[in-house]
């Protein structure tokens, strides 16, 4: 089974998971570009229904230090699920009822957990936001206006034939330009609304 | 007398320090301490890891040498066993007045 949902915080989608996994299924991969969710169905109601938990890497680790990181999880009872040692999210699943319920055991460590995606959403957004911002004022484009997209001059004068040649042949660099703006400001956006749905836990010292 | 700014210790912290008294790898610490707390300590993988993490910024503690090329070990550093020191002395001076309040 697929899934696709789109989340504002490690809480919510975690308990997302969990409560799908519930319903008798197992995750069993995430595509975190898609936002694709991916369940199976258990074989039957006695398997064992395990918890998946969310970790949160900022910054990219070593392959020693990432293979480090998974084995001090699979020592104590958790399956990484989907995960990259460039960072991001990390989906861990219990291995046995034995493993605990959870991957923290202080509400502090995973607190900071959740400040560590917080403070990358805040430097995704600006990033995704500033290009936005600079494409715009570098060029004559106007967002809601398309006509002004196509950059030929005297483009929209053309007549018949000339016309139509000329549009099919700007076109894609048309959409080269114009896909990534949008994209980058449909990030900047989310990436923002994900900061502000997080609280204050960006501008906390420590970890 | 200025506290150290680092005090009071998490418990977690405490227990990570006092067991890397000798060198050990994550999950050897894990164990340690549930084993010296009488299994009332059980510190979970996540919370280790960032515990960790933690130390090794604050030069508490340093990676060793591991024999082991999938778990890196760790050892208390002078200022590690520094902050232990001082954070023993604090938690022994609230034991002694306690004993005083009689409890």
């Amino acid at each position: 089974m697929k899934k696709f949902k789109l989340f504002l915080d490690l809480n919510t989608e975690e308990d997302w998971i969990n409560g799908v996994q519930a319903g008798g299924h197992r995750l069993t991969g995430v595509n975190p570009f898609l936002h694709r969710y991916t369940f199976q169905r258990l074989a039957s109601a006695e398997d064992f229904n395990p918890y998946t938990r969310l970790d949160f890497r900022d910054r990219g680790l070593s392959r020693q230090h990432y293979q480090d990181y998974q084995q001090l999880f699979n020592d104590s009872g958790w399956r990484l699920v989907t995960g990259s040692r460039h960072g991001g999210i990390q989906y861990f699943q219990q291995m046995s009822p034995a493993s605990g319920h959870d991957i923290f055991s202080d509400d502090r460590s995973k607190q900071r957990s959740r400040n560590r995606d917080s403070r990358c959403a805040y430097v995704n957004g600006a990033f995704f936001l500033s290009y936005f911002y600079f494409f715009m004022h570098s060029s004559s484009i106007n967002l809601l206006d398309p006509r002004s997209w196509y950059l030929t001059e005297g483009l929209w004068h053309m007549q018949g034939e000339w016309f139509w040649k000329a549009f099919a042949f700007e076109t894609p660099f048309v959409l080269l330009r114009m896909i990534p703006a949008f994209l980058f400001l449909i990030l900047g956006i989310y990436y923002f609304s994900r900061v502000i749905h997080n609280g204050d836990g960006v501008w906390r010292k420590g970890e | 007398m200025a506290r150290d700014k680092n005090l009071p210790l998490t418990e977690t912290t405490y227990y990570v320090l006092l067991v890397l008294t000798r060198p050990l790898h994550g999950y050897a610490a894990i164990q340690e301490i549930a084993r010296i707390s009488q299994d009332t300590v059980k510190v979970a993988a996540g919370t280790m890891y960032g515990a960790t993490e933690n130390l090794l910024k604050l030069k508490w503690i340093k990676e060793v040498p591991s024999t082991d090329k999938r778990r890196r070990v760790y050892q208390i550093t002078m200022a590690g066993q520094k902050i232990l020191t001082l954070e023993t002395a604090r938690l022994r001076q609230l034991g002694a007045l306690a004993a005083e309040f009689g409890y």
